[in-house]
């Protein structure tokens, strides 16, 4: 009960900021000027649903870490987290409703973004909307942020808030447009043993974003990912997050305060 | 209200960075050739990302795959759960060898009128994105398309021969003749290219003659 509380406090204190009703107004002003000015393209507005969807996936990413990084310096700076735990909440549900608190926040400013994008797709006549693809992309945001909220939790109890969003937002870049390309480059290490070994074991630690951008399917009509495979990337996706706010929880125990 | 002054600040920044690349001469001069807010301000990365564009244009033709993408099937190694993440990345970014095709080919389109706008020097975009316009059945946009890039770039012969071909598909022979006359003119051995251009230009040039001269219609 503890932790729903602090969760809830998160959401309206975010609600309070104004930096996502600035990301929202200049989406909403992409789309008009997309759907106005006209650029070419034709009537199955790839070009137009690709451009908007990867600025609302990467506005999301940028609300979502600042946003989840801030939570526990804050408190502490604002001797906020003091008062909290001295209502008999312990260090971990606090750690646990802050996390929550701030993805709860980021999946609702998100799911604000997203209606952006299907009124647009419902103004160009575009009959994606039936796309089970679109709402697996949707679901895959959802969790990649609730990784993103996680993993910047776990770095703000070891680091400033500055630290925590810079690292986090690091190995999001990192593993969703790079990811692949490491891949590829530890298969290539052939006859480099331990080195390769080594190399993978960190690779497989890394928390995998690229597992959940699935634009370009959507975009060009590729169709929804296999069940199995949707399921466990999601699974992947909820299961790192309870690790690092797991992780995030334990370094804050032992935290002198 | 007691974050606003800051924000306001920062906002003047930015609008002042803005008008300056656009009023002041010295920052316009960064850039010559081209005078678009979005140039002056992001200075040589547009060249990156023009580049960008038209790859994009590539991405979009094999409907969303890039080279990456179809190298990705080779045997999984020795290592644990390398099969299971190689099939996520297979699954997750699609794979397959496929061509746009019909009206969808328009979504090209806009890659290219972006890639011109950040490097209006960037010849493979002006060439690809007229024969595109071209091909989606736009000829009238081709032509204009084709005829920025021969402004924007008066010296270059590929323009010229482009424009020139472009001409000759649309039976147009005597602008056909003057563009590719030119071209033989600008002609420079630059370019791997190069020298299959010259031929073109020849080949061209001789049938826009040969329809030319028994005639002797005069376009509209």
């Amino acid at each position: 009960m503890g932790s729903l509380a602090i969760a809830r406090l998160s959401i309206l204190e975010t609600m309070r900021r104004k930096e996502f009703y600035v990301i929202l107004v200049l989406i909403v002003g992409l789309v008009a000027w997309m759907q106005f000015l006209g650029v070419g393209a034709s009537g199955a507005g790839r070009f137009a649903k690709d451009i908007v969807m990867q600025v609302i996936w990467l506005a999301s990413f940028g609300l979502a870490a600042p946003l989840a990084a801030r939570q526990i310096t804050s408190d502490l700076e604002q001797k906020t987290a003091y008062v909290l735990m001295s209502r008999s909440v312990h260090r971990w549900q606090y750690v646990f409703g802050r996390a929550m608190g701030a993805a709860a926040a980021a999946v609702a400013c998100f799911a604000s973004l997203f209606f952006v994008l299907v009124v647009m797709l419902l103004v160009k006549g575009v009959h994606s909307l039936a796309d089970a693809g679109l709402w697996q992309a949707f679901a895959l945001q959802v969790v990649a942020l609730v990784m993103l909220c996680a993993i910047a939790v776990f770095f703000s109890t070891c680091a400033t808030s500055a630290g925590a969003v810079t690292f986090s937002l690091l190995l999001l870049i990192l593993m969703r447009y790079g990811g692949p390309a490491a891949l590829s480059r530890i298969e290539a290490m052939v006859n480099q043993g331990f080195l390769r070994e080594a190399a993978w074991a960190v690779y497989l630690a890394m928390p995998h974003f690229e597992f959940f951008n699935i634009t370009q399917r959507v975009v060009h009509g590729w169709g929804p990912l296999p069940l199995g495979l949707f399921v466990q990337v999601l699974a992947y996706g909820a299961g790192y997050s309870v690790f690092a706010i797991a992780l995030a929880a334990l370094l804050f125990r032992r935290r002198w305060l | 209200m007691d974050g606003w002054p800051v924000r306001m600040a920062l906002a003047g920044g930015i609008i002042s960075v803005l008008l300056a690349s656009v009023l002041v001469p010295g920052l316009r001069a960064a850039s010559p050739q081209n005078t678009d807010v979005l140039v002056q301000v992001m200075g040589g990365t547009t060249e990156l990302a023009a580049e960008k564009a038209y790859r994009d244009a590539d991405v979009y033709l094999h409907a969303g795959v890039t080279g990456g993408n179809l190298a990705g099937n080779r045997k999984p190694g020795q290592l644990p759960l390398m099969g299971l993440v190689r099939r996520l990345h297979g699954e997750t970014a699609p794979k397959a060898h496929r061509h746009l095709q019909g009206d969808d080919e328009k979504e090209l389109l806009p890659w290219f009128m972006v890639a011109v706008r950040l490097n209006p020097r960037h010849m493979d975009a002006w060439r690809d994105g007229s024969y595109w316009f071209y091909r989606t059945g736009d000829s009238h946009r081709a032509e204009e398309f084709i005829s920025d890039g021969v402004r924007c770039n008066p010296r270059d012969y590929r323009l010229y021969l482009d424009r020139g071909i472009l001409y000759h598909r649309l039976k147009k022979w005597e602008s056909s003749v003057r563009d590719l006359e030119t071209a033989q003119k600008l002609w420079k051995n630059s370019s791997q290219d190069a020298p299959f251009d010259r031929k073109a230009i020849r080949i061209y040039l001789n049938d826009s003659r040969k329809h030319l001269k028994p005639s002797h219609t005069r376009e509209s």
